[in-house]
C-alpha cells in the first residue's frame, strides 16, 4: 500500500513539476516564479536537487553502517553499508547525468569541467574505487573491514567535494535554492513541490536500499548454506 | 494532440518522464515480489 502511494506521489510531483505555469509575478497559488536566466529549465530543480541530496544521504548511511560494522562485526551491517553506498552511487550518477543534460541547454555543452562537475566526477571516482575494492577481495571479513574503513574515509571527504569546493571556486552552477546571501528565492508553491519531491525520492531510495539489503542477505544466506555455516 | 505536443515540447518531456517512472515502478514492484518469494523459500528450507 505504501509502495502504491509512493508511485502515485512521485507521479503527481512529476506532473506538477512540468504543468504548473511560471510567472514573473506569481499571483495565483499555483504559479511558480521565473528564475532569471533559467526560465523553464529551472524545473530540473525538482529532480536534480533531490538526487544530489540522496547521494549524500546514501554515502553518510554507508559510513554509519561502516562504523557499526567495525564496532560489532555484524555481517548485516556490512550489507547495509555496501547497499547504502550503492544507492548513493546510483543517485550520484543520476545527479551528474541530469546536470549534464541541463548544462547542454544552459551552457551549450554537456561537460565543461565546472567546479561542480569536477567535484562530482571526483566523488564518482572515489565511490567507484569503493566497489572495485569490494570486488577485489574474496575473504568476507577482510572485505567487510576494509570497505567499512574506506566508506568512513570516503564519507568524511565527501562534504568537501559536494559542498565546499564548488562554493570556494568560481562556478557557473546556479544557486536557485539559496543564493549567496543565504536567502530563499522560491515562493511557497515551489518550496512545497521541492519538499514533496524530496520526500518522494527519499521513499524511492529507501525502497531501493531495502530491496538491495534483502537480496544481499539472501545471497549471503545461500552462500553460507553452501559452506554449511550458520545463517543470519 | 500531435500539434499541441509539437508546440509545447515541455509536455513531451513530461510524458517521457511519467513513462520512465512507470517503468521503474513496475520493475521495482516485480523485484519486490520476487524477493519476498525467495525469502519465503529460504525460510522454509531452514
Amino acid at each position: 500500500m505504501i509502495r502504491l502511494f509512493l508511485g502515485i506521489w512521485l507521479a503527481i510531483v512529476t506532473l506538477l513539476a512540468f504543468v504548473l505555469p511560471m510567472s514573473a509575478n506569481p499571483s495565483a497559488w499555483y504559479h511558480l516564479p521565473i528564475i532569471p536566466g533559467l526560465e523553464d529549465k529551472a524545473r530540473i530543480l525538482f529532480f536534480h536537487v533531490p538526487t544530489a541530496w540522496l547521494s549524500t544521504v546514501g554515502f553518510i548511511a554507508s559510513m554509519v553502517y561502516g562504523i557499526r560494522y567495525l564496532r560489532k562485526r555484524d555481517p548485516e551491517d556490512d550489507i547495509k553499508s555496501a547497499s547504502a553506498a550503492g544507492v548513493g552511487f546510483l543517485f550520484c550518477i543520476l545527479a551528474t547525468v541530469t546536470g549534464a543534460i541541463w548544462a547542454k541547454f544552459s551552457w551549450g555543452t554537456y561537460w565543461n569541467w565546472d567546479p561542480r562537475q569536477t567535484s562530482i566526477f571526483v566523488l564518482l571516482l572515489i565511490y567507484g574505487a569503493y566497489f572495485a575494492l569490494r570486488s577485489a577481495i574474496d575473504v568476507e571479513e577482510k572485505r567487510a573491514t576494509l570497505s567499512a574503513a574506506y566508506a568512513i574515509i570516503a564519507a568524511v571527504v565527501m562534504p568537501f567535494f559536494m559542498f565546499v569546493m564548488p562554493r570556494i571556486l568560481a562556478s557557473l552552477h546556479p544557486q536557485p535554492v539559496l543564493n549567496v546571501q543565504g536567502k530563499t528565492e522560491m515562493n511557497a508553491t515551489m518550496l512545497v513541490l521541492l519538499i514533496s519531491s524530496f520526500a518522494g525520492f527519499t521513499g524511492l531510495a529507501s525502497w531501493m536500499w531495502n530491496l538491495e539489503v534483502r537480496i544481499q542477505r539472501i545471497v549471503m544466506n545461500s552462500l553460507s548454506g553452501l559452506k554449511g555455516e550458520t545463517r543470519v | 494532440m500531435f500539434d499541441f505536443l509539437s508546440s509545447n515540447p515541455l509536455y513531451i518531456v513530461l510524458i517521457i518522464s511519467l513513462v520512465v517512472w512507470g517503468g521503474i515502478y513496475i520493475y521495482m514492484a516485480r523485484l519486490q515480489r520476487r524477493v519476498e518469494t525467495l525469502e519465503k523459500q529460504n525460510d522454509s528450507q531452514r
